[in-house]
């Protein structure tokens, strides 16, 4: 019973990455079309690293991801 | 002059707050979860960051801005590509690399850039707004699948992180090849926002 438990809420869990992954391709998609109304993600990027708490702060959090993945004990 | 008027004022804008929020939050959490390095990573640039704010932005880690064409950031790109995928994960080697990554995207990064406005001020608005949610939704699920596969007894493998997801892809030799590719082509896409300003 458990291991079922276990499974489905697995599944749960993983099915929840993709729906947030596909929120996110739906705003971008909806960006690209109407960039008047919502600025896509790049252009929007580009706006808030002109401030360098932003810039530092996104840097620094696509580098620490690789870092975690290939340096740091992972799990 | 009196001592009030050689002090610059320091104005801290609700974005420059978020943000100092987000990464306080990253560095309590991985100090909560026992990842001391990756804690101590977050708590150092947080301590940079507000040390820049403080001084009103006059820390540099150059004296002039670096500039470098196009073609050697890429290049250099590669060869950082390549060392990630054949040297042996978690090893010394992928250990300096990173570490060099870090120091030169900081270099690069660091400069005051101008801003270039495309969009109307309410299409960004609604962008930063949108796509923050999204971000914060995904850092709240993966938190709870955390905290639930570790608090919940028999419940271990259960909720999966995307640490737990990826690692044994990461592991993998093909696997390892997508993950950097895809990790330095999005590296490549930040620094080409802010950080290049080559000639070619």
């Amino acid at each position: 019973m458990t291991a079922i438990v276990n499974v489905e809420a697995y599944w749960f869990t993983v099915v929840g990455y993709w729906v947030i992954i596909a929120i996110a391709v739906m705003v971008e998609f909806v960006a690209r079309r109407r960039p008047e109304f919502i600025a896509p993600l790049f252009d929007m990027l580009d706006h808030v690293m002109h401030t360098r708490m932003a810039r530092i702060g996104l840097i620094a959090a696509w580098w620490w991801f690789g870092w975690h993945f290939f340096v740091g004990p992972t799990l | 002059m009196s001592t009030a008027d050689s002090v610059p004022r320091i104005r801290w804008t609700r974005r420059e707050l978020l943000w100092l929020g987000v990464l306080s939050i990253m560095a309590v959490f991985q100090l909560w979860r026992g990842a001391w390095i990756d804690g101590g990573i977050f708590v150092a640039l947080l301590a940079v960051l507000v040390a820049d704010t403080l001084s009103g932005g006059r820390i540099a880690l150059v004296r002039r801005p670096v500039m470098l064409r196009r073609t050697t950031i890429v290049m250099s790109a590669a060869v950082v590509a390549a060392l990630l995928i054949v040297a042996p994960r978690h090893g010394i080697v992928v250990m300096v690399t990173m570490v060099m990554v870090g120091v030169a995207v900081a270099i690069l990064a660091w400069p005051a850039t101008p801003d270039r406005d495309r969009r109307p001020d309410r299409a960004y608005a609604r962008s930063s707004t949108l796509f923050s949610l999204v971000g914060a939704l995904f850092c709240l699920w993966e938190a709870f699948a955390y905290i639930l596969s570790n608090t919940l007894p028999g419940f271990d493998d259960a909720f999966p992180t995307i640490s737990v997801l990826l690692d044994p892809v990461v592991g993998d030799t093909a696997g390892r090849t997508f993950f950097v590719i895809v990790w330095v082509v999005a590296g490549l896409a930040l620094i080409r926002v802010r950080g290049v300003r080559g000639s070619q």
